[in-house]
């Protein structure tokens, strides 16, 4: 592939990765281009970029996920590059090809490297192939119980009904006895076939209490890859991340090398160009197994960046770009360690439920190894249309105890009024002695947090506090003077480039309109 | 004044005297309190409680206020008198109400039918979680206030119970 000087990007994504990618790219001088559903006109991303295009109404199958919008916005506005960040169209092989087709750069790997990656057998086989070892499984024939009884025996118990063409946790049963087998299957194909319109399930040994560790991968289009370390994010509630860390705790030096080679070798097997993550199980004898590769950007990405000092950002534009990567993998270096929690509009009293609402008060923190990254500010609104992940927050420190300490106070430095959140559980996470010494594991929560109480994390003085508060504003005896008084205004405070607004709004095309129009929904 | 302060789904009976400059302040069961509140802007308030200061972050809307101190947050408001038989702390309320935005997949009682404590009453989803609603009491389910398909919000009443006289 030839060298491809990108001038204009375009963000094909919401949210604090929206922002995270529009900032790169303007750190590298780049034009940039924000398209944005009706809910999002005059979120954080719109206002950060060039130029912004909506791109239809809030749901993300009208707006996000319109492939043929999103080209011809690009179309318009002449931009050369399109980066689908993590999620919606971020590993849409179709998506990849059709920006290719459009003559435009997709930063990402190629559609078919997607493909391969995407479907959870072929990555298994390829892997395979390349001598990465894989957690044992099989696929499942097609048609009779009895074959599926046999392989199952031969994958062994407990054991993972998956969805071949899933990913990210959904779509999976587990499976202790034999004598659940068949209902699993039926279940788990029915799941699949709703969640991702392909029924294909396959069977994966169930490890006990493994680790997640995976190995973030850089290649560019040259034919090098390199890694830039891995992360642990074993802290896992039903298989979505809670907290991430880099590097892994207490993993031995040699270990920790014949994984990161592994994965290296996991993705020169595919020749992949652009950043991904080959993600994988530890179990505690210290066997490791492929368990799949993300062929995009990740959430967590925030902790490879602070202990190695790389912009993975940045280096995906450049990749993509043509550009051969500048630096060889002696030349990476970790330093401390960094560990992330993900802040959501959540409520952990009533299984976790997404919340929504105005965020009246949105402060994050701030000091000596905090990093945070959000795409939404004091006024924002947390919406059922999307995720309601409010910020990622994280720490360095010169070591794991010095990161943790200072993500502790940070979080007791967030305020968040508006909406319940996990923040209280995030410290109880943080504070658990076992997270203390580094003893993670994905059964973690199960084992230590199970019965965690939000009562009962507020000590008898704060909840003393809080009700003073609460009885001198009700009482009337603080605050504006009139009855039924709210800080409305004076809370609508907006940081002081709210007032700009986008600097060219570029009207909807007559292509999208005629695509909204009633007749056709 | 004697206010009736809701927190989440319990409620206290709060006295809020004024005395020389400060507020004495008595959650009922508790002793008093005294605080003076020191500083206040237009997101927080510096208090004095009882000789120690406490920054307390705040946001009013409406009905609702939103508190926040060390990580913890919390949303109060004042209850109107006319509600109060529905919320007594402790008890049980006889009004199952949803617990998030969504949308109501099924009723599972009818006017007129027994339910004990626990049993669900209804099934509520929002973001493709489903979550089953229980009555918090014993007794006979009085009115079925939504219907099936029916968009709710947060706290929006589904179905109230009339308790049974020794509840």
């Amino acid at each position: 592939m030839s060298a491809r000087r990108i001038e204009r990007v375009l963000v094909a994504n919401r949210g604090e990765i929206a922002v995270r990618i529009l900032r790169a790219c303007r750190q590298l001088g780049l034009s940039t281009v924000a398209v944005v559903s009706e809910a999002d006109q005059r979120s954080l991303a719109a206002q950060l970029a060039d130029q912004v295009v909506e791109i239809g109404p809030a749901p993300a199958r009208d707006s996000y996920l319109r492939i043929d919008r999103i080209l011809d916005a690009a179309r318009r506005t002449g931009a050369d590059a399109i980066h689908p960040g993590y999620g919606f169209l971020a590993e849409n092989a179709a998506f990849a090809r059709a920006c290719a087709d459009a003559g435009i750069v997709f930063v990402g790997p190629s559609a078919e490297v997607i493909d391969a990656m995407g479907v959870k057998t072929q990555a298994r086989a390829r892997m395979q192939a390349a001598g990465v070892p894989v957690v044992p499984g099989a696929l499942l024939p097609e048609g009779d119980e009895e074959g599926w009884r046999a392989v199952a025996a031969e994958v062994g118990y407990p054991l993972l009904v998956k969805a071949a063409a899933g990913g990210g946790g959904k779509g999976m049963r587990a499976v202790h006895d034999p004598s659940d087998l068949i209902e699993a299957i039926g279940a788990a194909r029915r799941e699949a076939q709703s969640a991702f319109g392909d029924a294909t399930v396959y069977l994966e040994r169930l490890l006990r209490q493994p680790r997640h560790v995976e190995v973030q991968v850089l290649g560019d289009a040259h034919g090098k890859v390199l890694h830039l370390g891995e992360r642990d994010c074993s802290i896992q509630r039903r298989h979505q991340k809670v907290v991430e860390e880099s590097p892994a705790p207490h993993l031995p030096v040699e270990l920790r090398r014949r994984m990161q080679e592994a994965a290296v070798r996991a993705a020169q097997a595919v020749g992949y160009v652009g950043a991904g993550t080959v993600e994988m199980l530890l179990d505690a004898s210290g066997s490791f197994y492929f368990l799949e590769m993300n062929t995009r950007l990740q959430v967590e990405h925030p902790v490879t960046e602070l202990v190695t000092g790389i912009d993975i950002v940045q280096a995906q534009l450049r990749v993509a770009a043509g550009e051969p990567l500048g630096f060889e993998q002696e030349d990476v270096l970790t330093r401390g360690h960094a560990l992330e929690v993900r802040l959501y509009a959540e409520d952990p009293a009533h299984g976790f439920l997404p919340q929504t609402g105005t965020l009246h008060v949105f402060e994050p923190p701030s000091g000596p190894g905090i990093r945070v990254d959000t795409g939404v500010v004091t006024g924002s609104e947390v919406t059922l249309h999307y995720d309601p992940m409010i910020a990622k927050i994280c720490a360095w420190g010169s070591d794991r105890e010095q990161a943790r300490g200072r993500l502790v106070e940070a979080l007791r430095e967030t305020v968040v009024l508006g909406p319940t959140t996990n923040l209280e559980h995030l410290l109880a996470v943080l504070r658990h002695p076992a997270f203390a010494s580094g003893a993670v594991h994905t059964g973690f929560l199960d084992e230590h947090l199970r019965d965690w109480d939000r009562q009962a994390s507020l000590d008898a003085r704060t909840e003393d506090v809080l009700w003073v508060a609460a009885a001198a504003i009700l009482g009337g005896t603080v605050g504006a003077p009139t009855v039924g008084a709210s800080n409305a205004d004076a809370n609508a405070s907006s940081p002081v480039w709210a007032g700009l607004g986008p600097l060219r709004l570029v009207e909807e095309s007559s292509s999208a309109r005629a695509a909204a129009a009633p007749e056709e929904r | 004044m004697e206010l009736l302060i809701r927190r989440g789904e319990q409620s206290s009976r709060v006295d809020v005297v004024r005395e020389d400059g400060t507020l004495r302040i008595t959650r009922e069961g508790r002793s008093p309190v005294h605080v003076t509140v020191v500083d206040q802007d237009a997101t927080s308030l510096l208090l004095d409680i009882d000789g120690r200061r406490h920054r307390v972050r705040w946001a009013r809307r409406g009905d609702d206020l939103f508190l926040g101190i060390g990580g913890h947050a919390a949303r109060f408001g004042r209850v109107d008198e006319d509600r109060f038989d529905e919320v007594d702390a402790g008890a049980g309320s006889p009004v199952v109400r949803a617990p998030m935005p969504g949308r109501v997949l099924e009723i599972l009682v009818s006017a007129g039918q027994e339910v004990r404590a626990g049993q669900s009453v209804a099934r509520v989803e929002a973001m493709k979680m489903e979550v089953a609603l229980p009555s918090a009491i014993d007794g006979v389910v009085a009115t079925v206030h939504v219907q099936v398909e029916q968009l709710v919000q947060p706290d929006e009443p589904l179905v109230t119970i009339t308790p049974h006289a020794s509840s």
